[in-house]
């Protein structure tokens, strides 16, 4: 069969379709459901620019097959925050310049939500030993690890944590 | 670009997997983690007619430990494999090893067994896999066969697998207590792909190194295991002139090809300082879980 109807959740929707096998995951988000916050940069696994969450790990949404999340619960940058209420990740890239151009921003947002939630309180070291997975071309890193360290704090706030 | 028109079938167990790899006449891929396919897909490097999907096979995504056996299932993930305390504990190696394996995100979903079919040259797994002496099991709807290391890699990107079957288990046996290893790798920046990478397991009794293993990737098509920088070692006290000659004998073995990353003479050059920086962190750390009293002290 070249064609499959699949069903996943979707922060936190459900969304139905038929689609083609061959369908990439980036282009099932961006397309099918219209979310465009999902961003495809190289189409080849190497930029992280696409990543998404599926059941809660960070996933290359352009070297993954849409029909292979079947029942998947699927978690994209449209799930964080809004332009009115930042999440406390998105506010910290926006207060330490985290972002230039914002082209690989979805991407790293997505892995390091996946890092927070599995450690709350990493250090600088293990913040860049996982940006290692995304490529930002402005940045040169450093902001975005402020950031994250940045978010660490808010998040810590937020918890009332001291 | 996108990935060509295909057929897709989901198979749920091992058994219908099986059967639709014998059903199979045209051309074929097992899709499992993904990392691998999807970019050739992409490409179009590859175009084949049908895509059998084996990531719903739950009876293969195992890790497991018996009678200091390791079994790792088809669909165990890098992750999954790298951090299961059975293979911290038994064999270290691996776990150095998988820190240059991708990143965080491809560990995730890519498969031991993947990379291990995929068999890419600068792909760490196949070496260590060799070092470890660890079997493959191999099964078709026809029957199941178990091949070493050696049997099973062919030269880069192939493996010797008949189109009707499937890698389903990697099998690492026991390995000797209080070993010694090291793994070490070269890229440009960490996380790119390797330049050339080598690793060394060794056994330390009284000053004499037994059960050596030594091998390179990225260093020349079929290199795994080689027996000539083995020698140097095997039986011999340890002292610096055996870890020279060992050191010696990679730079004669390894047969790099030049790109443009670097010539084959720099690849020549960084087998034999691997070589010795890797005979050397293993003397260091050999016995150091045992009683066997352990090596101190650098060589050269």
């Amino acid at each position: 069969m070249k064609e499959r109807d699949i069903q996943v959740t979707v922060n936190g929707r459900n969304a139905k379709k038929r689609i083609e096998a061959r369908m990439l995951l980036s282009d099932f988000i961006r397309h099918e459901l219209g979310l465009t916050g999902t961003h495809v940069g190289c189409e080849n696994g190497v930029c992280g620019a696409c990543t998404i969450l599926v059941d809660g790990t960070a996933v290359r949404s352009c070297c993954t097959l849409a029909v292979q999340t079947e029942g998947c619960h699927i978690e994209t940058i449209e799930s964080l925050g809004r332009v009115n209420k930042l999440s406390p990740l998105q506010q910290a890239f926006w207060e330490k310049h985290g972002l230039q151009c914002g082209f690989c921003t979805p991407g790293m947002l997505m892995i390091m939500t996946e890092l927070l939630r599995q450690n709350p309180n990493p250090d600088r070291a293990q913040i860049r030993e996982r940006l290692n997975d995304n490529l930002c071309r402005c940045t040169g890193y450093e902001d975005i690890i402020s950031s994250v360290e940045r978010a660490v704090e808010l998040m810590r706030a937020e918890r009332g944590v001291q | 670009m996108k990935p060509p028109v295909f057929d897709y079938e989901q198979p749920t167990s091992l058994r219908a997997a099986l059967e639709s790899l014998s059903r199979n006449t045209g051309t074929f891929k097992l899709l499992a983690g993904g990392y691998s396919l999807l970019p050739l897909l992409n490409a179009r490097t590859i175009s084949p007619e049908c895509i059998i999907d084996i990531s719903r096979i739950g009876e293969l995504r195992y890790v497991t430990e018996e009678a200091g056996t390791i079994r790792i299932g088809a669909l165990a993930t890098h992750d999954q494999v790298m951090n299961n305390s059975a293979v911290i504990r038994e064999c270290p190696i691996v776990f150095e090893a998988y820190k240059h394996v991708g990143n965080h995100t491809i560990r995730n979903r890519g498969t031991l067994c993947g990379s291990l079919c995929f068999n890419d040259p600068t792909a760490e797994m196949p070496l260590i896999m060799s070092l470890l002496g660890a079997t493959f099991v191999v099964r078709s709807s026809w029957g199941s066969r178990t091949l070493s290391a050696n049997d099973f890699f062919k030269g880069p990107f192939t493996n010797s697998l008949m189109p009707n079957e499937m890698l389903v288990e990697v099998r690492i046996p026991r390995q000797p207590a209080g070993h010694g290893h090291s793994f070490i790798e070269i890229s440009q920046r960490y996380g790119d792909r390797g330049l050339a990478a080598a690793g060394c397991m060794l056994t330390l009794k009284y000053g004499v190194v037994s059960d050596v293993r030594i091998g390179f990737r990225n260093l020349g098509e079929g290199l795994g295991r080689v027996r000539a920088v083995e020698a140097e070692l095997e039986n011999k006290a340890v002292n610096a002139a055996a870890i020279d000659a060992a050191s010696t004998a990679a730079r004669q073995s390894v047969r790099p090809e030049a790109d443009m990353h670097a010539d084959a003479e720099y690849r020549r050059d960084v087998a034999a300082t691997l070589t010795k920086r890797v005979i050397e962190t293993a003397l260091m750390r050999a016995g150091q879980t045992s009683h066997v009293p352990s090596f101190s002290g650098r060589l050269s």
